[in-house]
C-alpha cells in the first residue's frame, strides 16, 4: 500500500521515444556532464580520474558498520549544489527494505549546507529519487521501467540499490530445488543493471549484506597477519549468484574499529577487482555523516 | 505476480496470451525483458500493441520512483517520536520510539524485555492516548499485569478501563499465526476500520523469537525465508501505517566465540532499525530490579551508551543516573 499515489497522467506520458534511444541534446549533456568518481568522493576514488564509464561497485559488510551511512554521505555530496561543494546531480536510490531514512539525510544535508534553509533543503531533496522494491521480480521490472528516467534525467548520475541480498532467502525457497531458477531473477537484475550502468554512463552502488557464518579458519593460526589478502576476505563468502561476481568492478568491505563499543572508527578496505589495488581508508560517523580520517 | 492471463491489465485477450504462450513467453518478467520487433514476427501481434502491452505491465507492476522533496513533506507530519514512559530508556532511543521504524528490545531470560513491552502499551494507551496492539508468542502478558501499571499511573477506574480499551490483544504462537495477524491489520486499516478511541500508534511483537527460532537451524532454508517474509510484513507495516514497531528477542550463545549475543543470526540483525540491549546489572544496584539497557544500534546516534534503568519502579518517571562505559 503506497501512501503517495502514482500520478495516473504521467502512466502513459513520461515514456520518451522508446526505451533505450537517448534524445541528442540529452545524449550530449550527459557524455559531457559526467562526473568521474574522484568528484563524487576523493577520499575513497583518490586515483579514479578518468570519467565515469559504468562503474559497478559493492559495498560488503556485516550490520552496523557504516554503509548505509556512507550512501547517505556520497547522496548528500551528490545532491549539494555546485556552490556548497556538491556536484548538483542527481541521483536514484533504490531500497528494498525499507531501510532509508530520509530525516537522517536530512540532518546531513542541514549540517552540510552552509546556510540549511528549508527552501536550500528541499532544493536539493529536488534532485534525490526513492523507489521501494518489495521482490527481485519487482526489482527487475522496475529497472526495465526505469530506463525511461535514465533517459530524460541526464544530470542523474548515481544509482544507488540497498540492498542487493535483501530477497536472497526468500528466492532461494521459491526456485525450488534448482540453483539456476533460484538464482535467476537476480542474474537477469545484474545483467540489466550491467547494461543499465554503461549504456547511461552511472555509477552503481550496491550494498550486500554479510549474512553468511564467517568460515572457520581451522587451518591459519590467530596470528594471520602475514597473509594480507585472506586477512581481508575472512568475512566475505561469495553467496550472490556468479552473474553479480562478474559484474562488480570494485569491492569495498566495511567494519567497525577498535573493541570498545562507544568507538565510533569505522574503516574500510577498498578492492579493485580488475588490479587487485588494496586501500584502507578510516572514518568517523558524526552528525554530519561520515568523515575521513 | 508473474504469469500472464486474460485481463491481467488493459489490453490482454485471451487470444494475446495464447499467442505469446505458445512462443515460450509465460510471465510478465518474458514479456518485458523480450525483443518485441522479434516477438511481433513470430507471433503475428502488431508490434506497436506489444508496446503498448509492455509499457501497461510496466506501469502496472514496477515500483514508482517518489521525488525526495515530496517524500520529505510527507514524513515531516507523518512522523511522530512516542515516548517509551521510561525517561532513561526515552535517552537512550533520541526522545522515543520512532513511528515507520522496526525498534527490537533484546535480552535474556528475566532481563525485563516483557516488563518494558506492557510500560510502554500503559504508557501509551493512557498518557498518549493511542492504540496499541500487543501480540503475544510467548504467554507473558495478563490483564492483570498491564492494570497494575494502570493503577499506579492513576487511581481513575474510569481512566483505566478506558486505557485498557485501548490496547489490543492479540496471540500467535506460530509464524504463520503471526503472519495472519499482520496481514488481517493492514486489511483492517485499508478497509479504514477504524475505532473511536484513536489511531493505532503501537504494535508489539513479544517476542518474534518464539515463533522464529524453532524453524532456523539445521540446513533448511525454507526457516529463514519464512523469518524473511516476517521480517517484510513487519518493515512493511510500521512504514505504511505510521506506526512505532517493537519487537522483543533473546539472547544465545555464539557458537564459535561462547559470547551472548542477539539471537536469530545475521541475516534478523539487519532487520530491526534500532536494537537496546538489557542486561541485569553487575555489582551495585543489587535490589534485583535495577537493569542496564544499552544502545546497541541506531540510524541516528552513536552506539554503545547505556543507561540504569530500574524495572521494579513503573508509571512515575524515576531519575536515573547516567552510565556511560564501555562495557557490559
Amino acid at each position: 500500500m503506497q501512501r503517495l499515489s502514482r500520478p495516473k497522467a504521467l502512466t502513459f506520458a513520461h515514456v520518451v521515444g522508446l526505451p533505450g534511444v537517448a534524445q541528442g541534446p540529452q545524449l550530449l549533456a550527459r557524455l559531457e556532464g559526467r562526473s568521474s568518481l574522484k568528484e563524487i568522493e576523493p577520499h575513497l576514488f583518490a586515483d579514479e580520474d578518468s570519467p565515469v564509464h559504468g562503474e559497478i561497485l559493492e559495498f560488503h559488510g556485516p550490520e552496523g558498520t557504516g554503509k548505509t551511512e556512507m550512501l547517505y554521505h556520497l547522496t548528500a555530496r551528490c545532491i549539494l549544489p555546485k556552490s556548497e561543494g556538491g556536484l548538483g546531480g542527481e541521483v536514484l536510490f533504490i531500497d528494498t527494505d525499507y531501510h532509508f531514512d530520509i530525516l537522517r539525510l536530512v540532518t546531513v544535508l542541514e549540517h552540510r549546507l552552509s546556510e540549511s534553509s528549508e527552501e536550500a533543503i528541499k532544493h536539493c531533496l529536488g534532485r534525490f529519487f526513492l523507489v521501494y522494491c518489495s521482490s527481485s521480480t519487482q526489482l527487475l521490472l522496475t529497472l526495465y521501467s526505469l530506463e525511461t528516467m535514465f533517459c530524460s534525467h541526464p544530470s542523474l548520475c548515481l544509482l544507488i540499490l540497498d540492498s542487493l541480498s535483501a530477497f536472497y532467502w526468500i528466492d532461494r525457497v521459491n526456485g525450488g530445488e534448482s540453483v539456476n531458477l533460484q538464482e535467476s531473477t537476480l542474474k537477469k537484475c545484474s545483467q540489466l543493471l550491467e547494461k543499465l550502468v554503461n549504456e547511461y554512463r552511472l555509477a552503481l552502488f550496491a550494498t550486500t549484506q554479510s549474512i553468511m557464518q564467517k568460515t572457520s579458519n581451522s587451518a591459519e593460526g590467530p596470528s594471520c597477519a602475514f597473509n594480507r589478502q585472506s586477512d581481508v576476505d575472512v568475512d566475505y563468502r561469495p553467496y550472490l549468484c556468479k552473474a553479480w561476481q562478474q559484474v562488480v568492478k570494485h569491492r569495498i568491505f566495511f567494519s567497525k574499529q577498535g573493541d570498545s563499543k562507544t568507538s565510533n572508527q569505522f574503516s574500510l578496505v577498498s578492492r579493485h577487482l580488475k588490479s587487485n589495488n588494496l586501500k584502507k581508508h578510516f572514518f568517523i560517523i558524526g552528525e554530519s555523516g561520515v568523515e575521513f580520517c | 505476480m508473474g504469469v500472464l492471463r486474460p485481463g491481467l491489465c488493459p489490453g490482454l485477450t485471451q487470444d494475446m496470451v495464447q499467442l505469446l504462450r505458445s512462443r515460450g513467453i509465460k510471465t510478465v518478467v518474458d514479456l518485458v525483458s523480450a525483443d518485441l520487433e522479434e516477438v511481433a514476427q513470430k507471433c503475428g501481434v502488431s508490434y506497436k500493441a506489444l508496446v503498448a502491452l509492455r509499457r501497461v505491465l510496466l506501469a502496472q507492476f514496477s515500483a514508482f520512483p517518489f521525488n525526495g522533496a515530496d517524500l520529505y513533506e510527507e514524513l515531516k507530519t507523518s512522523t511522530a517520536i512516542l515516548s517509551t514512559g521510561i525517561a532513561s530508556l526515552d535517552k537512550l532511543l533520541d526522545a522515543g520510539l520512532y513511528t515507520g521504524e522496526v525498534t527490537e528490545i533484546v535480552g535474556g531470560p528475566g532481563s525485563g524485555k516483557t516488563q518494558v513491552c506492557l510500560c510502554v502499551a500503559a504508557h501509551v494507551a493512557h498518557g498518549l492516548q493511542q492504540n496499541v496492539l500487543y501480540i503475544d508468542s510467548n504467554g507473558g502478558l495478563t490483564a492483570s499485569r498491564i492494570l497494575q501499571l494502570l493503577q499506579a499511573r492513576t487511581p481513575d477506574e474510569g481512566e483505566q478501563a478506558g486505557a485498557l480499551q485501548r490496547i489490543q490483544v492479540v496471540r500467535a504462537f506460530d509464524i504463520f499465526q503471526m503472519l495472519d495477524v499482520l496481514q488481517d491489520l493492514q486489511g483492517a486499516v485499508s478497509q479504514q476500520v477504524s475505532s473511536s478511541s484513536g489511531t493505532l500508534k503501537v504494535v508489539v511483537v513479544d517476542s518474534v523469537t518464539a515463533v522464529v527460532a524453532p524453524l532456523l537451524g539445521g540446513q533448511q532454508r525454507e526457516g529463514l525465508a519464512l523469518m524473511m517474509q516476517l521480517a517484510r510484513e513487519l518493515k512493511t507495516l510500521a512504514r505504511d501505517l505510521s506506526v512505532a514497531l517493537v519487537v522483543t528477542n533473546h539472547m544465545t550463545r555464539d557458537r564459535d566465540s561462547g559470547q551472548l549475543k542477539p539471537a536469530l543470526g545475521r541475516s534478523w540483525s539487519f532487520v530491526p532499525s534500532t536494537r537496546l540491549l538489557l542486561d541485569t546489572s553487575q555489582g551495585a544496584g543489587a535490589s534485583g530490579s535495577w537493569r542496564v539497557a544499552c544502545l546497541t544500534k541506531s540510524p541516528r546516534l552513536p552506539t554503545g551508551f547505556q543507561e540504569m534503568v530500574d524495572i521494579g519502579t513503573w508509571g512515575t518517571p524515576v531519575q536515573s543516573p547516567t552510565l556511560q562505559g564501555d562495557h557490559m
